[in-house]
């Protein structure tokens, strides 16, 4: 019993495909033994059956032909008869007996088969014993039976081909359980296959909490309505969740937002119980209390906090409300804090009814007024000094009542300024200040800008009679009850005079400008004239000069001694030199003079311009240069080049006597400038002399030495200049030199 | 050698006169100048008026004209001959002593041809002379006649 139970505990542990298989098999197998074992049976009652049959019907047989001789007692006869028929091979042994029972003829188909026969003549019939056939038939002849026949049959070979149909059956019993087990392994899923995933999908929800995830349904059985009821179902709970969710969430949120507004606004709020145990309070009161967190506060009284020496009045004042049910507001007293300061609050006490209608606690509202305490202190002080302001200005004041414009106080200064006692000043309005052109305006204006703010010019009257011209400033107060306005008086009658006074100067300066501006202009063109003229006509005598020199160096050259000759190219030569003196000259007026038309220009192209000529000029000369990238700047192309020209010209020149002049063009990226220098290696110059570089006609060479008109630089210098730049150089006596100018970036602006 | 064309020097200053011709004589141009003293007779000697009435008809191969002359200067005898139908197409070139840049200006808007200043050198001012002779009076083709 024990162990059925326990096998019946094992298969209850098992999953359910396993018990499907096992109920599936042990049902068709259980069917195939029965129907095996029914075929084994029957296949052995049949083959007995036949055996039956067969050795009944050769007992006949041997009967009918054994009676003759048996009657006769022929024995030969009864051999040759029956020999042949005994030879069938179950017959192990026969005999013949006669009627009295004894052996007549006798078979044996083992000669050491020994077969105890029965005796008596009284057998008829069969039997089976000891896995043989036995069978008994009479002989008659002439309706007596006079011997019978007997025969044995081994049932042996009945048992050989019964086994092998017990093994046929066994074979057949093990492939069907196979092929079942098969068959019954794949048919199971359709049973086991949605339920272990319905149950996959409940042991996912149940360890995962979600209850959003929903089965899937896969028949229309009863595993397909449990199903459908499963998802039901967990719409049920997801739905329940979700409002419980939302409930959960809003009371949180209810909370928080309590929590907060408790937190956050300036108030200490607490409360306590019926016997003054503190239950509850706000972030503010638990600071003012000195502790850490709102929480710790239940459970403790007035005693046990900063303010324990006022504990009795508090408890006092909380049983009051509490026995009256009356609320207390605005019990304004000191309090002292954690911290250890003495703090004014302002209590309001209410009693708060409990579930049974009776007060059971009281909540606490208290404000802390230390500041507007200390605020109406500060304001009775600042009254006390704006009073003195107002009196010891050594501006005019006064105070004027909006309505009636009478006039409420004035100040010391006003009264000296103005000239009135106190009593008569108070006895007038504020328009009797106003000259009578203005006093209804003034009183309009009042009326309009009411409490405003308001700064503005107008004329008052002194009390002799004196007009004066005032700026004012005023504003809307309350002053002793009244709606008054005080007003800030500026004598500016005096400013104004000096102000004229400097407008009519202005206009006579600039009247001045215009003048010397037309004077200059005047002088301009004159001086264009001049030296308009200094060019036309100053050049001629010049080339006249030069003209009959050459002429008569030409054609008199043989009525002229050699010094005559020499006289005559001395004179040539000076007049190439004024000649150049004047073209220089004239250059360096125009640079002054003509306008400067600013333009984005390429410097590295002006450079090479420069640089083209210069080769030209000077094709022996070897010269190494060294030019930068250059900038492009807003100048006047013109003559930016003729800067260039100079600059660039006097270093070739005054590299001459160098066998490898080294010219340096390059320039320096400055902010708001840029920074252009050229250097050489030339004779170079000495820097005491430096100061005179640029100046027109100054030298710093001989002309035998170097030629040249000494206005170069001084080009340079005005042309720079009138580009706003600055022009400077540097330099060691036959080391080289090297000049600086420098070009505003923003030269456009300055146009 | 081609026929040599006649030239107009208009030019106040005798010593420019004499230096211009000796500078063209060295070329042998000399002979085929025609030389007026100021504008008024530049303009007269173009319009064979006045004193050069009997004049052989037909307009000279360049008219060289100096700025500053009394009475008409060359400024306005170039206006004159820009704004008369007979003379409008004829070669003009300035011949002054300094290249001021209003006057530069002003003759190339009045629509002249060429503007060349004087050199101070006298071996520059005959190369300066012979370069304008040869180019205006042998190389140049002259507009048509008639106009």
């Amino acid at each position: 019993m024990g162990f059925v139970l326990s096998i019946i505990g094992y298969f209850n542990k098992q999953p359910i495909k396993i018990k499907l298989m096992f109920v599936i098999m042990l049902t068709s197998i259980s069917s195939l033994i029965l129907t095996g074992v029914t075929v084994i049976l029957y296949e052995h009652y049949q083959l007995k059956q036949y055996l039956l049959r067969d050795i009944s019907a050769l007992s006949i047989l041997i009967a009918d032909k054994s009676a003759p001789a048996l009657a006769n007692q022929d024995y030969r006869l009864a051999e040759k008869n029956l020999s042949t028929l005994l030879i069938k091979p179950p017959i192990v042994a026969a005999r013949i007996l006669n009627e009295k029972g004894d052996e007549f003829f006798k078979y044996s188909a083992k000669d050491n088969m020994t077969i105890t026969f029965p005796t008596g003549t009284k057998r008829n019939g069969y039997s089976f014993e000891n896995n043989l056939l036995l069978f008994f038939q009479p002989i008659i002849f002439d309706g007596k039976q006079i011997g019978t026949v007997f025969i044995c049959a081994s049932l042996k070979d009945i048992y050989t081909q019964q086994q092998y149909v017990i093994f046929l059956v066994g074979m057949m019993i093990l492939f069907s359980s196979f092929f079942a087990f098969l068959l019954s392994s794949w048919f199971q899923l359709f049973i086991s296959k949605p339920i272990l995933y319905l149950t996959e999908t409940a042991q996912i929800i149940a360890s995962q909490d979600d209850y959003s995830l929903r089965a899937v349904k896969s028949s229309d059985d009863e595993i397909g309505i449990l199903v459908n009821s499963f998802n039901h179902m967990l719409d049920t709970i997801d739905w329940q969740n979700k409002d419980k969710k939302i409930l959960i969430n809003e009371l949180r949120e209810s909370k928080s937002n309590l929590n907060t507004i408790l937190d956050t606004i300036p108030l200490s709020i607490y409360w306590k119980d019926k016997n003054s145990n503190y239950i509850g309070c706000n972030k503010t009161f638990s600071d003012f209390a000195g502790l850490d967190n709102p929480d710790l506060i239940i459970g403790k009284t007035d005693f046990d906090l900063p303010w324990k020496q006022q504990a009795d009045k508090f408890r006092t004042d909380d049983r009051k409300v509490i026995s009256s049910g009356i609320a207390n507001y605005h019990i304004q007293e000191p309090l002292l804090t954690a911290d250890g300061k003495e703090i004014w609050v302002d209590i309001t006490k209410i009693p708060l009814l409990g579930p049974n209608a009776k007060i059971n606690a009281i909540i606490g509202v208290m404000e802390d007024i230390t500041e507007s305490k200390q605020a109406e202190e500060n304001l009775r002080n600042s009254e006390a000094r704006y009073r003195f302001l107002f009196e010891q200005n050594p501006l005019p004041m006064l105070i004027y009542e909006i309505d009636s414009l009478m006039i409420l106080s004035v100040n010391d200064a006003f009264i000296a300024h103005y000239g009135y006692t106190e009593e008569e000043i108070l006895s007038l309005h504020v328009a009797d200040l106003y000259p009578e052109e203005e006093k209804l305006a003034i009183a309009d204006l009042t009326k309009k800008i009411f409490g405003l703010v308001y700064v503005g010019e107008w004329h008052h009257l002194k009390k002799d009679g004196t007009q004066i011209i005032v700026e004012v400033h005023s504003h809307g107060f309350l002053f002793e009850g009244h709606s008054a306005r005080i007003v800030v008086i500026n004598d500016i009658t005096e400013r104004r005079r000096v102000e004229r006074e400097i407008q009519t100067l202005n206009s006579s300066l600039e009247d001045n400008v215009v003048n010397r501006t037309e004077q200059l202009q005047e002088a301009n063109k004159e001086l264009e004239a001049f030296s308009y003229s200094v060019s036309h006509d100053l050049r001629a005598p010049l080339r006249h000069t030069s003209g009959y020199v050459d002429l008569l160096i030409r054609r008199c050259a043989d009525d002229l001694s050699e010094k005559g000759k020499h006289y005559l190219s001395s004179i040539a030569e000076s007049v190439h030199q004024m000649g150049m003196l004047i073209d220089d000259l004239l250059q360096f007026s125009r640079t002054g003079r003509a306008e400067v038309h600013k333009k984005n220009t390429d410097i590295n192209n002006l450079v090479s311009e420069v640089l083209e000529n210069i080769r030209h000029d000077n094709p022996n000369q070897s010269i190494e240069w060294i030019i930068a990238d250059l900038p492009h700047v807003f100048c006047d192309r013109a003559m930016l080049k003729l800067v260039l020209i100079n600059l660039l010209s006097n270093a070739v020149k005054f590299t001459r006597t160098r066998k490898l002049a080294i010219i340096e063009v390059g320039f320096r990226d400055e902010s708001d400038e840029f920074l252009f220098f050229v250097r050489d290696n030339g004779v170079g110059f000495d820097m005491q002399y430096s100061h005179k570089l640029f100046g027109v006609f100054q030298r710093l060479h001989s002309t035998e030495e170097f030629e040249g008109t000494g206005i170069g630089l001084a080009n340079v210098r005005r042309i720079i200049s009138r580009h706003n730049g600055h022009t400077w150089a540097e330099a060691e006596l036959d080391k080289g030199a090297l000049f600086y100018f420098t070009l505003p970036k923003n030269n456009e602006e300055k146009l | 050698m081609r026929d040599l064309r006649t030239i107009l020097l208009a030019e106040n200053n005798p010593k420019d006169i004499e230096l211009t011709l000796e500078a063209l004589s060295e070329f042998n141009f000399a002979n085929h100048v025609a030389v007026v003293k100021d504008g008024v007779e530049a303009l007269e000697y173009l319009r064979c008026e006045g004193n050069y009435k009997l004049r052989k008809p037909g307009n000279p191969a360049v008219v060289l004209l100096d700025i500053k002359m009394p009475r008409v200067d060359g400024m306005e005898v170039l206006k004159a001959i820009r704004d008369d139908p007979a003379l409008k197409m004829l070669p003009v070139v300035m011949l002054t002593s300094s290249r001021e840049e209003p006057d530069l200006k002003k003759c190339y808007e009045l629509g002249v041809n060429a503007y060349v200043v004087k050199p101070v050198d006298f071996k520059e001012f005959i190369e300066a002379v012979k370069q304008v002779g040869v180019f205006w009076a042998v190389i140049n083709e002259l507009p048509p006649d008639g106009e």
